[in-house]
């Protein structure tokens, strides 16, 4: 079922070099019908830059310090390998996220010295394990030294909001808040892993609360089997965008290609505050088209 | 203790709009007493020291007044005992009147004015004093509100004397701070110390308000020269503000600049953005790919711009080297501080393109996965 390789022709001009990459980076196996495809992406040329016009926001586009709660999720399906390379090469979801929010890390500190970091564990409920600290090494150990994983079916995301709810303090509206910037703003990464865990989600109080507060970000990794009538992946991942009720979220998903994966947690990177909408994202520098004719 | 309330609100509106001399200084209202000798349930505080900011210093003054007859003018004991105005000459105190809010602000102003001219004329005996006082008001465009002087006095001696010399530093270009503090009005004050009349060991040292030094990129970064030996104010302080001056000029240029450049960036590249320094504009970082690599680039700007290139770094997010993402700086590339933003743009992104591939060989090579 594997698609092959589209750069093909490059290949045969660098053979040395081609080889390295075709095993690292040209891995694309599918043409998996995406579970609710949430972006088109186009050439950044192509379209006007954003407008701000356009946008509902008014907040100001300034990159305050961030505080940014990692949810990364400890069901035993993080355990069980499902992504491949062309090469062979396999990785366990867990693996491979906790490869990517190392450089997620790495990344924004260097983007900003003054983010901050939590951990929270989601197990059938959601459990703090690191409060909110600059020092990447340590979020970075204590991804290292994690407890095991758990058989999990569906996730309580009430629990989750209540705890963050309980335990994040948002910044107070003060000023004109549509030109002084916040001290801070909070942002979940949400990273879930269960491809028929459902996330139930019957008291929404906490989150209601959370997300009337326009410095209050919500952003989500799905990685998951492929999808297929035997899974419920596209129920959970409409589920994870209807909690992006202010249209200001990042939600994205990966199954089966660690390429993807990687990329995907990059475009989360971007400080909302600044960044496009999701619907308005390009990142490609130059079109398939430009570089035939070179 | 607390203030009676038949004072409230005059040393209130003291407080808010006491903002007097040179720096605009707030006065503070602090130890307070009561001049009954019984005690009172309610609030009876009727005597009170007030702060004021003046020519570098800080000045005490008490203040009495009576809660049992509060419509009664207040006396003053003023720690300079020398300084005795004629109480017939203080028209707003003459005038006392109670139900007027601002009344006590009107008489520590006209105090102030008093006391202004009494340091004034404590130079007048000594002639070096006298003569860097009056060339600097008849032969520069500093007039006398501009300048406050007040000379520290003992029984034998006189000195340290200071000069508190406002700048009228054209500021008004200067970019915005954006901070939930008011940061104030924009001004450079000048404080030069003579430990003596005849001294030649005067010591200058400016203070800039927090917006103006955010600008010029914090505090330490403006250097003014030592006070020549054997110099006068009258060349000295028309040489800070020349200084001052320029380095505004210069500040608010490459300000300029580097946010045109940012704003071209945005414009080709605004939907791949992650972050951008939205305060001074001297970074911004995209995510981009090409051929479904992707990768981080690092665009900063040092203070030297458009001097100095804008620092490019290309980073991974596949490959690591020695624990940390795989990245490459590039400083030195076909570049001219002549080119416009737009055209900095376009060329960077020329120079992004043609290294992108060797960027990738080197990220897969050097680095593990």
């Amino acid at each position: 079922m594997e698609a092959e390789n589209e750069s093909g022709s490059d290949q045969v001009i660098q053979e040395n070099y081609s080889r390295l990459v075709s095993r690292v980076i040209h891995e694309y196996d599918i043409i998996d019908v995406e579970p609710g495809a949430r972006s088109e992406e186009s050439a950044n040329e192509d379209v006007k830059s954003r407008d701000s016009s356009q946008d509902d926001v008014t907040l100001p586009r300034v990159n305050c310090p961030e505080k940014i709660i990692i949810c990364l999720d400890m069901s035993s399906e993080m355990d069980k390998v499902s992504f491949r390379s062309r090469s062979g090469d396999k990785w366990t979801p867990m693996k491979l996220v906790r490869r990517a929010l190392s450089f997620f890390l790495h990344s924004k500190q260097r983007l900003n010295r003054n983010h901050q970091f939590a951990l929270v564990h989601l197990f059938d409920k959601a459990s703090w394990v690191k409060d909110f600290t600059g020092n990447v090494r340590s979020i970075i150990s204590a991804l290292d030294d994690m407890s095991d994983t758990v058989e999990l079916q569906s996730f309580n995301a009430t629990s989750l909001f209540d705890l963050i709810h309980q335990c994040v303090p948002l910044p107070e509206l003060e000023g004109d808040t549509t030109i002084l910037p916040p001290p801070y703003i909070v942002r979940m990464l949400f990273i879930y892993g269960r491809s028929n865990g459902l996330i139930e989600f019957r008291n929404k109080e906490s989150f209601r609360q959370l997300d009337s507060s326009p410095y209050f970000f919500f952003d989500a990794m799905y990685v998951h089997e492929p999808q297929s009538p035997e899974n419920r992946c596209e129920e959970i991942f409409d589920r994870l965008c209807d909690l992006d009720e202010k249209g200001m979220s990042y939600i994205f998903e990966a199954a089966r290609n660690p390429t993807r994966l990687y990329d995907q947690m990059a475009k989360l990177l971007a400080h909302p505050l600044q960044r496009p909408l999701q619907s308005e994202i390009a990142y490609r520098l130059h079109n398939i088209a430009d570089l035939t004719d070179t | 203790m607390q203030i009676s309330p038949h004072f409230n609100k005059i040393v209130e509106s003291l407080m808010v709009e006491g903002k007097f001399g040179v720096c605009n200084g707030i006065t503070r209202v602090n130890d307070v007493k009561s001049g009954s000798s019984t005690l009172r349930k309610s609030p009876s505080g009727d005597r009170f020291k007030i702060y004021i900011p003046y020519a570098g210093q800080t000045i005490t003054w008490e203040v009495i007044l009576d809660n049992s007859c509060p419509e009664e003018p207040p006396d003053f004991i003023f720690e300079d005992s020398d300084f005795c105005p004629n109480v017939a000459d203080i028209k707003s105190l003459v005038n006392w009147d109670i139900g007027d809010p601002h009344c006590l602000t009107k008489v520590i102003r006209e105090l102030l004015e008093h006391y202004k001219t009494f340091h004034e004329r404590l130079l007048e005996a000594h002639s070096r004093l006298q003569f860097e006082y009056s060339s600097l008001l008849d032969q520069t465009e500093l007039s006398r509100d501009l300048i406050e002087v007040y000379s520290e006095r003992t029984e034998k001696k006189i000195g340290p004397i200071n000069f508190l010399i406002k700048l009228p530093v054209d500021f008004s270009d200067i970019p915005p701070y954006l901070t939930k503090d008011n940061p104030g009005e924009n001004s450079a004050v000048l404080l030069i110390l003579f430990p003596s009349p005849d001294s030649s060991r005067v010591t200058p040292q400016l203070y800039l308000s927090p917006r103006v030094e955010h600008a010029f990129g914090g505090s330490g970064n403006l250097r003014i020269p030592a006070f020549p030996s054997g110099g006068c104010l009258l060349d000295y302080v028309p040489d800070v503000y020349k200084l001052l001056q320029n380095k505004v000029e210069k500040t608010v240029q490459i300000y300029e600049r580097r946010k045109e450049l940012m704003a071209a960036f945005l414009s080709h590249f605004g939907r791949s953005v992650l972050e951008f320094d939205a305060d001074g504009f001297f970074d911004i970082s995209f995510l981009f790919e090409w051929n479904d690599f992707f990768f981080i680039l690092y665009i900063e700007l040092a203070p030297s711009f458009p001097q100095e290139a804008p620092v490019l770094t290309f980073q991974s997010i596949y490959h690591e080297s020695k624990e940390k993402p795989y990245s490459e700086v590039h400083d030195k590339y076909p570049y001219s501080p002549r080119w416009s933003g737009p055209e900095m743009a376009t060329r960077i992104k020329t120079y992004i393109l043609d290294n992108i591939q060797a960027f990738q060989k080197q990220s897969v090579m050097s680095g593990s996965l």
